[in-house]
């Protein structure tokens, strides 16, 4: 092989091959660089290549060798040509450390885009990692040294290699066939792809997998145990750590020469039959249900509009949409939001992170979240609602009202028709809006404590409440209490570092559906 | 006053951008420290407008002499610095345009001269003196501005007082007992409603600048923003507007306040300026409300659903927030789903 560096523009091609991957993009030129420079032989290198495949192949030798392809597209001949001279190759380093970069401007036209690939050769012991946006693919083979990959978009393959390796994709599927049994550790992580490892079966090594949404699979004879999403195993005694993480994905581990379809979940494994419906992961939508309705899934939406019965639900991260319930409705979320129809029972809705959207809790209920917005359209029955931090609006509240927020705004418009119910808001920060009939009776007990007196006031339609005003601290408390058109049910208004408006101005009534 | 006069002469060349760049900052400068200076600008600019909008109209024979014959050679003299070469325009617009100018800047110079030498010529004034020219006659008077402080003359000021406007914090005021003024300064509380179309500059100016200060919004901020964001869902963004949301976004304590301000960065229509999505980012990073932290990454996801590439740090926060073990399960997820969009 010649070993003087030489720069050979083996085609422009403008207007000939047409290669087409952006519609629009209809000319597109291709330009091929090779070189080779003297690499120790357990050198370090390092690839960065923004668009494009990276291909890296353990040989004997003491150099490494450079083909790189830089393809330019563009609309028209001018921005090809732009293209090809703003991508640029740099390869920079020592024998010891060479780096070889692709280099685009961050900011560029939209008439052209580029992609150079990758093949490179280096001594089998060298040290590689990649550094790759997009590609078709990156590949890694024949290595003994250390394998690292980074990556956004596109598949990564290590065959044969035997070091140490990390791979750390956003939405790559990561293959790892590992020449004989693992003898380094092996970090694999990805979030929205799969990863599959092929094995020996004699391999002796430990696996600690995670998949978040997905399932856990392998045909090998692991020993080990589950603990919520995660697993972790050993199999033949164990060895090095071989570390698997997916968050939508699924990992298979199979041996050898063994079809992926042959592998069974660890979770069913564990149990001795089929997994459990509680913990697959599954988007779900039922039309109608007659009877009770319970499901439970580990992350998954959920969607139901009529169930004639109760309806239960329960997931660890999800969106949760139930239209009428001609029963009761208790929904758990470990994060989502939650949608809830016409509810004729009590309702018992709680999640960790979301907004909360009641159309009827025509019975009433408990309605939370940790973070969120709670919107109630028409609450029947005695409501308990909380925010973690959010606003909490109810439309129309035609029976009691409990309603809290750590820091938000609490909105209630009592039902006109009502001459008296009992209401208690608190916020910790925020104001609160309370609206009712010019008629409605109640025992009033409203307190502001606000380090801005003049801002923060309370504004009310109703007349002779008595108003003390006192320092708390470096605060100042505000406090209002009397009976209004002859006192009825306590109405206990509670904000900090807001205003309170008690106003006698009704929202127009809400209608609901007939059963 | 010596300034001031200089930057009037100015102004016409600052509207032809026939200044040059240092004389541009320093005129700009001024005009956005002296208020008489700045109605003056005002009014010039919307003058200028007006006339582009104006059907072209010759200024009749006996209007332009009916106005020479009032003027002398010698107080013509100054106006005629005032006058500037239009470039770049049809020669009917621009014989029109120069001939308004010159009327307007001439008959405000009358004005001023003969109704009351020491007082800058008011631009309501100057409107009002060539009234009789037919071209000019549906000018309006000088915008409305909303300031923090103001100075007014006794003649800029109706001898009307409408209503009781609350007036605090009285001051009399006589710098000069020689020179025949008095001042008094006060702080005065009105109400004011403003109404126009919601894409207009002004109203949105107007609402981001509400929407950014933290005091005395009724009810709330919250329920403000909540309005803005019904309001503008369905529109063009209005990069203040989201802006101004970004700003809410990371400076607001209150925790309520902050899920509305990101709920309504994530239903604004449009591209999304750099500012919101770093405020998006930072929001994603570190706010402690897990409704905020996911309404960001929705926002996101949108951003990337609309085809804008998510930059380096966007990719990263959410490549660590999907696997971050501590955070909650939902928000990685929607940080996956996120990522999931981006296309090479």
């Amino acid at each position: 092989m010649n070993r003087i560096a030489r720069f050979t523009v083996a085609a422009i091609l403008l207007g000939l091959p047409v290669i087409l991957t952006a519609a629009d993009f209809t000319l597109g030129a291709a330009q091929v660089w090779q070189k080779e420079y003297p690499f120790d032989a357990n050198g370090s290198l390092w690839v960065e290549n923004p668009n494009g495949a990276v291909e890296v192949i353990g040989a004997d030798q003491n150099v490494i060798s450079i083909s790189a392809e830089k393809i330019t597209r563009g609309l028209d001949e001018a921005s090809v040509e732009e293209g090809r001279e703003q991508t640029a190759l740099y390869v920079a380093g020592d024998s010891r450390n060479r780096s070889v970069r692709t280099v685009v401007p961050s900011i560029r036209s939209g008439r052209w885009s580029s992609a150079v690939n990758y093949v490179l050769r280096v001594p089998r012991g060298a040290t590689v990692k990649i550094d790759s946006g997009s590609a078709d693919r990156i590949r890694v083979t024949n290595l003994t040294g250390g394998v690292s990959v980074r990556n956004i978009n596109g598949p990564i393959l290590l065959e044969g290699d035997s070091g140490p390796v990390s791979v750390d994709s956003v939405n790559g599927t990561i293959v790892y066939t590992p020449s004989g049994a693992p003898s380094a550790d092996v970090k694999l992580s990805t979030i929205n792809g799969h990863i599959q490892i092929y094995v020996e079966p004699e391999a002796r090594f430990q696996w600690v997998a995670e998949a978040l949404k997905g399932d856990l699979l392998t045909n090998l004879p692991m020993h080990g145990r589950l603990a919520g999403s995660g697993y972790r195993g050993v199999l033949n005694g164990g060895g090095p750590t071989l570390t698997t993480a997916t968050a939508m994905g699924n990992v298979f581990l199979i041996r050898k020469g063994a079809r992926i379809t042959d592998a069974r979940s660890v979770r069913a494994l564990e149990s001795g039959g089929p997994p459990a419906a509680a913990l697959l992961s599954r988007d779900i939508y039922i039309p109608n249900v007659d009877g009770n309705f319970e499901y439970q899934t580990n992350i998954g939406n959920i969607r139901v509009p009529e169930v004639h019965g109760d309806a239960r639900v329960e997931t660890a991260a999800g969106e949760v949409h139930l239209g009428r319930i001609f029963g009761s409705a208790t929904v758990r979320s470990g994060g989502g939001p939650l949608e809830l129809g016409d509810i004729f029972g009590v309702i018992s809705a709680y999640t960790k992170a979301g907004d909360i959207l009641v159309q009827a809790a025509r019975a009433g209920g408990e309605v939370s979240t940790d973070g969120g917005i709670i919107r109630v359209i028409y609450a029947g029955g005695t409501s308990r609602l909380h925010s973690g931090g959010g606003d909490i609006i109810v439309r129309q509240a035609s029976g009691p009202i409990f309603a809290d927020t750590r820091s938000g705004d609490v909105t209630i418009n009592v039902d006109a028709t009502l001459r008296t119910t009992a209401v208690n808001a608190k916020t910790n920060q925020g104001s609160i809006v309370l609206n009712v009939s010019p008629k409605f009776a109640a025992d009033v007990d409203i307190t502001i404590l606000t380090s801005d007196p003049d801002a923060h006031t309370l504004r009310t339609d109703f007349p002779g409440l008595q108003v003390r005003r006192e320092l708390a601290g470096n605060r100042t408390r505000v406090r209002a209490t009397g009976k209004i058109n002859g006192g009825g049910e306590k109405v206990e208004l509670y904000a900090e570092e807001g205003v309170i408006l008690f106003t006698a101005n009704p929202a127009r009534p809400v209608r609901l559906a007939q059963p | 006053m010596g300034e001031c006069d200089s930057m009037r002469e100015s102004m016409p060349l600052l509207l032809t951008e026939s200044l040059d760049a240092a004389s541009r900052e320093r005129t700009h400068l001024h005009i956005e420290s002296c208020d008489v200076c700045h109605d003056e600008w005002s009014a010039y600019r919307d003058t200028w407008r007006m006339m582009d909008e104006l059907s072209e109209v010759d200024v009749p024979a006996r209007v332009k002499q009916q106005f020479l014959a009032r003027i002398d050679p010698a107080q013509a003299a100054p106006v005629r610095n005032n006058v500037v070469p239009f470039h770049r325009r049809s020669a009917a617009r621009w014989l029109a345009q120069a001939a308004a100018v010159v009327i307007v800047a001439g008959g405000a110079f009358y004005a001023g001269h003969q109704v009351q030498q020491q007082r800058p010529p008011l631009p309501v004034q100057a409107f009002r003196e060539p009234a009789r020219v037919t071209g000019v006659t549906n000018i309006q008077p000088a915008k409305f501005s909303l300031a923090e402080t103001r100075v007014l003359g006794t003649d800029a000021l109706s001898p009307n007082i409408e209503g009781r406007p609350n007036i605090d914090n009285v001051q009399f005021v006589d710098s000069d007992p020689s020179d025949g003024t008095i001042g008094l300064a006060f702080d005065m509380t009105s109400h004011v409603t403003v109404t126009g179309s919601p894409k207009d500059k002004s109203m949105v100016r107007l609402l981001s600048y509400v929407l950014e200060r933290q005091d005395n919004i009724s009810p709330s901020r919250s329920q403000a923003i909540d309005w803005v964001r019904q309001m503008y869902a369905n529109q063009n963004a209005e990069p203040e507007i989201a802006t101004a949301l970004a700003k809410v976004l990371r400076s607001e304590e209150h925790e309520g306040v902050r899920i509305q301000a990101v709920d309504t960065l994530k239903t604004l229509p449009g591209k999304t300026a750099s500012s919101t999505r770093d405020a998006l980012i930072d929001a994603l990073k570190s706010d402690p409300n897990p409704a905020v932290r996911l309404k960001a990454i929705e926002a996101l996801i949108k951003m990337a659903s609309n085809g804008e590439q998510l930059d380096d740090e966007a990719v990263n926060t959410l490549r660590k927030k999907a696997g971050e073990e501590a955070e909650n399960l939902y928000v990685r997820v929607k940080a996956a789903e996120a990522l999931s969009k981006i296309r090479p």
